[in-house]
């Protein structure tokens, strides 16, 4: 009966969770994609870029760092209400530290679909290099006709791609160009439908679990009651548990179960054992853990770094 | 022996009082020093806005060379705000309201000298013209942040200047309070310009 209830509770997490969805975030609750390890440089909430996004966008800012050590963070958001964009970016930027703590080589990049904001914001030490002008350019050029055009992913990876070039002074490398994410630049209509059906694929697949988990709970319940060796049927019940010794760390419990049928009111009973306790699990293993943590959990952080405000930003 | 015991403890509290205030004293050294590099911070990015506008008057002159008036007035705001110069280690609340005041001025102009070029599509387009004004529009974010910024290491120098004990220490090297720069609505963010 424990695994049920469980199960009913998460039903019920999953279900609010899908309707949580567009939060206001501020600079404390937005999460940070460093938490999940140092190899993750993109917090996206509320899905607003695909998967394949997210990858791009990841994989550009890890070479990023590991050739010029300027740090790369790519937020996107549903909401951040009535806050000013500029505000906002100022406070995660400082709140969080991007960029190294020496090098203060760091650069937010903040989307927000509601208010139709992009900021770019940089670190004190890439402000000669990413300049208020090229960054205004790059937000003019690369990313918001992709914005214009409904396609946020593409504009965030054109625009990443285009900090990449200027912070390492060249080409970027083959690797990234012939990402999908990028490679659709020039590419009209089907695009606008893509993310669409992202969104609605994505509903329906958590719909789909929380229906299979609700179908579940009622199965497991049901083959939970034991079948009558007299009549047949799964009308079983508990009628008393005789516990003759618990367990514990040193050895297993055992004890007899008496069951009644309420199909033919035939009685039986079974004896039972539970196994011995151990140090690192303190349920009894009959459910799995729900949550998997990713490798590298440990967690990582951003460098330390601080900006004086500089970078550009416009509406879209 | 009781008298010599006497000496030896007045002695001590003595040495404990100034190490105190050897203490004191460096701690407001050392934040005097903050709030005056975060005030040359200030400064430094009203001089780059104030470095933009003799190249932004002569591009909107090029496209748009009726609107003398506009044009006159923002060259005037950048030479009063530029003359205004301050010491900050002996600032009153009246001089930073002066230099408040004078830069905003130059804000204020610099927002018309925008409005204006609004009217001229060919001035808009023009590529010199718009890495100009997201030059502006990013320096105007830097002295907002400047300011903030200011106001926080003045404000932490203000408090221990002000709290007791150490108030005595700071009265008697003659530490004085720091002015704040006041909040100012209009010159908040830079005239943004919707496309």
């Amino acid at each position: 009966m424990k695994t049920f209830f469980r199960k009913i509770v998460l039903f019920v997490a999953l279900l609010t969770g899908t309707m949580v969805q567009s939060a206001e975030y501020t600079p404390s609750t937005v999460p940070d994609p460093k938490k999940e390890g140092q190899q993750y440089y993109v917090s996206n909430p509320d899905a607003i870029l695909s998967d394949s996004d997210v990858v791009f966008l990841n994989r550009c800012a890890a070479r990023l760092e590991a050739q010029t050590q300027v740090e790369l963070c790519v937020v996107a958001l549903g909401s951040i209400g009535e806050v000013d964009c500029f505000d906002f970016c100022y406070e995660l930027f400082q709140r969080w530290g991007i960029g190294g703590k020496n090098k203060n080589t760091g650069v937010l990049v903040c989307f927000v679909l509601d208010s139709h904001d992009i900021r770019i914001m940089t670190g004190t030490g890439i402000e000669g290099v990413l300049t208020d002008a090229r960054c205004a350019s790059i937000i003019r050029t690369e990313m918001v006709p992709s914005f214009k055009a409904g396609r946020y992913g593409e504009g965030l990876c054109l625009g990443a791609l285009a900090i990449y070039e200027e912070c390492t002074d060249g080409e970027a490398p083959e690797e990234l160009l012939n990402m999908k994410s990028v490679t659709n630049r020039g590419s009209y209509g089907d695009d606008d439908d893509d993310d669409e059906d992202d969104v609605t694929t994505v509903n329906l697949v958590v719909w789909g679990l929380v229906l299979l988990f609700f179908l579940s709970t009622f199965i497991a319940v049901w083959l939970d009651r034991p079948k009558c060796p007299n009549c047949g049927k799964r009308k079983g019940k508990l009628t008393k548990k005789d516990v003759h010794t618990h367990a514990n760390y040193k050895h297993g419990g055992s004890g007899i179960c008496y069951y009644k049928c309420e199909n033919c009111g035939h009685e039986w009973n079974k004896p039972y054992t539970t196994p011995k306790l151990t140090h690192s699990s303190s349920s009894s293993g009959s459910s799995s853990s729900w949550s998997s943590s990713p490798a590298g959990s440990s967690g990582g952080s951003w460098g330390g770094g601080s900006t004086s405000g500089g970078g550009a930003g416009s509406k879209w | 022996m009781k008298k010599v015991f006497g000496w030896i403890l007045v002695l001590a509290v003595l040495g404990v009082g100034a190490l105190w205030v050897v203490n004191v004293y460096n701690g407001l050294v050392e934040q005097e020093e903050t709030v005056e590099s975060a005030w040359s911070q200030v400064e430094n990015q009203y001089q780059r806005r104030a470095d933009l506008v003799p190249n932004l008057v002569a591009t909107v002159k090029g496209y748009a060379s009726h609107e003398q008036e506009t044009l006159e007035g923002v060259i005037e705001a950048r030479a009063r705000a530029t003359q205004i110069t301050i010491d900050p280690s002996n600032a009153t609340p009246e001089q930073l309201a002066a230099y408040q005041r004078a830069q905003g001025e130059l804000g204020q102009a610099l927002g018309r000298l925008m409005a204006v070029a609004e009217n001229y599509p060919e001035l808009k387009a023009n590529e010199n013209f718009m890495n100009l004004q997201s030059q502006l529009e990013g320096t105007e974010n830097r002295c907002t942040i400047a300011r903030q910024q200011f106001n926080e290491t003045a404000r932490q120098y203000n408090t221990i200047v002000r709290r007791f004990p150490g108030n005595i220490v700071a009265m008697i090297f003659g530490f004085e309070k720091k002015p704040y720069f006041e909040a100012d609505e209009d010159a908040k963010h830079a005239p943004k310009v919707e496309f």
